[in-house]
C-alpha cells in the first residue's frame, strides 16, 4: 500500500511517463468496463498524448490504444514506475 | 438473392463472436460471401446479419452478432448479443457452436474473452485474425501450442485476404469435432485473474511482435492539436463533398430512367390509370431508388473511414465539442451525412453504441439542412433578398443562405442538449474508444457494407416510402377535376391541384398557417413537399402555372412581385426546422423501432417551425414598416 502515497489520477498524470494501475476512485459499472478491457490493477501504462479543447487522452497498454474521456481517467488511479505486480 | 441462400431445412447455426475491432465481420464476411441478411430479431434495435455457407447439400447459419468484451452486457449492442449467445432472446434458440474470432496482435485480450465465453458451454473454434501484421512486426505464433492447451481448433487467418477462410469453413460445414475451452475459471472468477492466465498464455505461445510504431507515427500527425484538427477539416470537407457531389450523376441518372419509363406509359391513353402508374407508381418507386446512390455511397466511405482507423482517430479529436451537449465523438459522421440528406444520416448513427446517445441524434439529424432544402432556399432567397453586397463583397443573399445553414445547426445542438437533460438522460456508456492500428481496409468488406446497406433500406423503408407516396399521390390526384381540354395543360394541372384533396386541404389549413403569412398557395405547396422537400419549387410552378423546368426566372420573377420579404423569410425558417420529409419519417420510424420517436420528432420541429417563423413573419414587418 506505500504506492498510494503517490497515487494520483490518470487524468492528471504526466505524459509518456510509465505508469502503474494502482486503484481505482467511485465505484461504477464505468470501472468494471475498465477493468474488463484490461485496466487492471497493476497493468502498465503511458499516456501517449491529450486530445484538444481539453477533451479526453489517449493511453497505451497491453498493446491497445485507447481513447479516455476525462471523467473516465478520473476514475483511475496511477502510480509512477514500473509494474509491482511483475507477473500481473 | 437474399432467398437463395435460405436453406429449407434448419441448419446448424453458429453465432460468431469477439472483442470489438478484432476483424470479426471481415472473417464473417470471407466465410458467408454475400449470402447474408440481416436478422430481425423483435424488440431489438441492433439487427446482426446472418449469412449461410453450404455444400454438397450441407448449409450451416452463421450469425454475426456485435463485439462483446464479456458476459456482463453494457451497451445495447451486447445486450442483444449476449442474449442471443445464452438462448434468452425471445424467439431464437441458443447457437449451436461458436466461432471465436481474436485479433492475433491483442492476443492477451482475446484470450481473456476466451476464458468468459468458455462459461456457454458450447462446441467453440478459435479463428486468429491479423498474423500477417503479427509476422510484419516480428511476432511468431504458435497455433498447435495454443490449440492443444485450451483443447479446441485453432486456426490463422488474414481475414481480408482470405488466407486461411477455406479451412473454417470446411470444419463448420463437416461439423468436425469442436471442443469447450479449458479454463480453470468458475463463472465469478474475477478479470484481473483472467489477466493473468492470459498473458502467461500468450507468453507461452507468441513470441513477443515489437510495437505497432507506425501507427504512433502517423498519430503523431494526426492528433497533433494543430494538424490533427487541419486533417480533419479536410477529410470532413471532402466526405461531404464527396456525399453531396459524387452520387449525383447516378441519382440524376435514375431519375431519368424513370422518367423514361414514365413516357414509355405514354402509350396508355391518358386518364386516371396512365396517371397512377406513371406519377403514383413509378413516382414511388423514384422516390425510394433515388436514395440508393447516397446510402450506398456514404457506408462505402465510412466504412472506409471506419477500416482504416481514422474514424476512431476523429472520434476522438472532436469529442470534447459534442460532450458539451451529451453527445459524443462518434455523433459527427451522422450529423455532417445530415447535410447532404437525413435517410442515410439517420442509417449511419449506428455507429453510436449508447442507446440514448444515438436516438438523441436521430432527433435532431432532421434541423441539419439537406441538399433537398437547397433549391427552395435558392429560389426564395433569389427572388426576395435584394442582391446587394454590403461593403461590396459580402452578398447579403449568402449571407441569408449561409445563416439558414447555421440556424438548422445551432438549434439541433440546443435541442441535443436539452433532449439530454430531460427525456433522454442517462444512457451514459463510458467513452473509451479504442485507436486500432491503421489498416488498408478490406475492399471485399466495404463493397458488401455498401451492398447490404442499400439492399437493408429498400427491403424495409422502402416499402414505407412507397405506400406514403401513393397516398400523396392519391391526395393531389383525386378527385379528378372536370376541365375543358382546350385549356393548355399547365392551366389543366393548375385546376386539379387547386381541386384535388389535397387542394382541399391546403384551403382547410390555410386559416391554421395564416399568422405565418402563408396564403393558401404556400400552404398546399408545403404540403407537396411531404413527398419530398423540393416539390415545393414544382408546386408552387403549377400554382402560379408556369413551367419550372423550363423558365425558372419566371417562377422567380412572379414570386419576386407577389411574395413580400417578410412571407418569404417565414417561409423559409419554416424548411429550416420542420421536419416535412415521409421518407425520413419512414426511416426514423424503422431505425428507433416505435411511431412514437417519429410523432416527438415532428411535434417538436413543427413547434419551432411554427412559433419561429411566426416571430420572424411578425418581426421583419416591424421591421420594414
Amino acid at each position: 500500500m506505500e504506492s498510494l502515497v503517490s497515487a494520483m489520477s490518470l487524468a492528471g498524470a504526466p505524459l509518456g511517463q510509465q505508469l502503474v494501475v494502482c486503484g481505482y476512485r467511485g465505484h461504477h459499472p464505468l470501472i468494471e468496463r475498465l477493468r474488463e478491457l484490461g485496466l487492471t490493477v497493476g497493468t502498465e501504462l503511458v499516456i501517449r498524448r491529450r486530445a484538444p479543447f481539453g477533451g479526453g487522452i489517449e493511453v497505451e497498454f497491453r498493446g491497445l490504444r485507447l481513447g479516455l474521456r476525462a471523467r473516465e481517467a478520473t476514475a483511475i488511479l496511477v502510480c509512477p514506475g514500473n509494474g509491482y505486480h511483475r507477473d500481473a | 438473392m437474399a432467398t437463395t441462400g435460405t436453406p429449407e431445412a434448419p441448419s446448424p447455426t453458429i453465432a460468431v463472436v469477439g472483442l470489438p475491432n478484432s476483424g470479426k465481420s471481415t472473417v464473417f464476411n470471407a466465410l458467408t460471401g454475400l449470402r447474408q441478411r440481416t436478422a430481425n430479431y423483435p424488440g431489438v434495435t441492433v439487427e446482426p446479419s446472418i449469412g449461410w455457407i453450404h455444400r454438397d447439400g450441407r448449409s450451416v447459419a452463421l450469425v454475426d452478432l456485435p463485439g462483446v468484451y464479456s458476459l456482463t452486457p453494457r451497451s445495447e449492442d451486447e445486450r442483444l448479443a449476449i442474449a442471443f449467445l445464452r438462448g434468452q432472446l425471445p424467439g431464437t434458440a441458443p447457437p449451436d457452436r461458436l466461432l471465436l474470432v481474436i485479433d492475433g496482435t491483442q492476443l492477451e485480450r482475446g484470450l481473456v474473452l476466451v476464458s468468459w465465453m468458455a462459461h456457454l458451454h458450447l462446441p467453440t473454434a478459435l479463428v486468429i485474425t491479423m498474423v500477417d501484421e503479427l509476422t510484419a512486426r516480428g511476432g511468431v505464433l504458435e497455433a498447435e501450442e495454443l490449440e492443444r492447451r485450451l483443447g479446441i481448433p485453432v486456426f490463422t487467418v488474414v481475414g481480408r485476404k482470405g488466407i486461411g477462410i477455406a479451412e473454417v469453413r470446411r470444419s463448420a460445414l463437416a461439423g468436425e469435432p469442436w471442443g469447450i475451452p479449458l479454463v480453470p475459471f468458475s463463472p465469478d472468477t474475477p478479470v484481473e485473474e483472467r489477466y493473468r492466465w492470459a498473458r502467461e498464455l500468450a507468453s507461452c505461445v507468441v513470441r513477443f511482435p515489437k510495437a505497432d510504431v507506425v501507427s504512433e507515427r502517423i498519430d503523431r500527425v494526426v492528433l497533433h492539436p494543430v494538424w490533427g484538427l487541419l486533417i480533419f477539416g479536410v477529410v470532413m470537407f471532402a466526405f461531404f463533398q464527396a456525399i453531396f457531389t459524387v452520387a449525383q450523376p447516378a441519382m440524376g441518372a435514375l431519375e431519368a430512367g424513370i422518367q423514361w419509363l414514365q413516357q414509355q406509359l405514354e402509350a396508355i391513353p391518358p386518364g386516371i390509370v396512365r396517371n397512377f402508374l406513371a406519377h403514383g407508381l413509378l413516382g414511388g418507386v423514384g422516390a425510394v431508388v433515388v436514395f440508393l446512390p447516397q446510402i450506398m455511397l456514404l457506408y462505402f466511405l465510412l466504412t472506409v473511414l471506419e477500416d482504416t482507423g481514422y474514424f476512431a482517430r476523429a472520434a476522438f479529436l472532436i469529442d470534447r465539442l459534442f460532450g458539451l451537449v451529451g453527445l459524443q465523438g462518434r455523433a459527427f459522421i451522422p450529423l455532417l451525412g445530415g447535410f447532404a440528406c437525413a435517410i442515410p444520416a439517420l442509417l449511419s448513427t449506428r455507429v453510436i453504441p449508447s442507446w440514448q446517445e444515438r436516438l438523441t441524434t436521430m432527433l435532431i439529424i432532421p434541423l441539419m439542412t439537406c441538399s433537398a432544402r437547397l433549391p427552395v432556399y435558392t429560389l426564395l432567397i433569389a427572388a426576395t433578398v435584394p442582391p446587394v453586397y454590403i461593403g461590396g463583397i459580402v452578398s447579403v443573399q449568402a449571407l441569408v443562405l449561409g445563416g439558414l445553414y447555421l440556424l438548422g445547426a445551432g438549434t439541433g445542438l440546443v435541442m441535443a442538449w436539452l433532449l439530454r437533460h430531460t427525456l433522454l438522460r442517462g444512457g451514459r456508456t463510458p467513452f473509451v474508444l479504442e485507436l486500432p492500428p491503421y489498416r488498408i481496409p478490406a475492399w471485399r468488406t466495404v463493397l458488401g457494407r455498401a451492398w447490404s446497406s442499400g439492399r437493408a433500406f429498400v427491403q424495409s423503408a422502402g416499402t414505407t416510402i412507397l405506400v406514403l407516396s401513393l397516398l400523396l399521390w392519391a391526395l393531389t390526384e383525386l378527385p379528378p377535376v372536370a376541365a375543358p381540354a382546350e385549356l393548355p395543360p399547365l392551366e389543366l394541372q393548375r385546376l386539379q391541384l387547386e381541386g384535388s384533396f389535397a387542394g382541399q386541404l391546403g384551403h382547410l389549413l390555410q386559416p391554421l398557417f395564416a399568422p405565418l403569412g402563408f396564403d393558401w398557395k404556400i400552404t398546399l405547396a408545403l404540403l407537396g413537399s411531404f413527398a419530398a422537400r423540393e416539390v415545393f419549387v414544382s408546386f408552387m410552378g403549377q400554382l402560379y402555372a408556369v413551367d419550372v423546368e423550363a423558365a425558372e426566372s419566371t417562377l422567380r420573377d412572379i414570386l419576386a412581385q407577389s411574395l413580400p420579404l417578410p412571407v418569404a423569410l417565414s417561409v423559409l425558417v419554416f424548411y429550416v426546422y420542420a421536419l416535412q420529409c415521409i421518407s425520413t419519417m419512414a426511416v426514423l420510424r424503422r431505425e428507433s423501432g416505435s411511431w412514437r420517436w417519429v410523432a416527438l420528432a415532428f411535434a417538436y420541429t413543427f413547434t419551432l417551425a411554427y412559433s419561429l417563423s411566426f416571430l420572424v413573419y411578425h418581426g421583419a414587418r416591424w421591421l420594414l414598416s
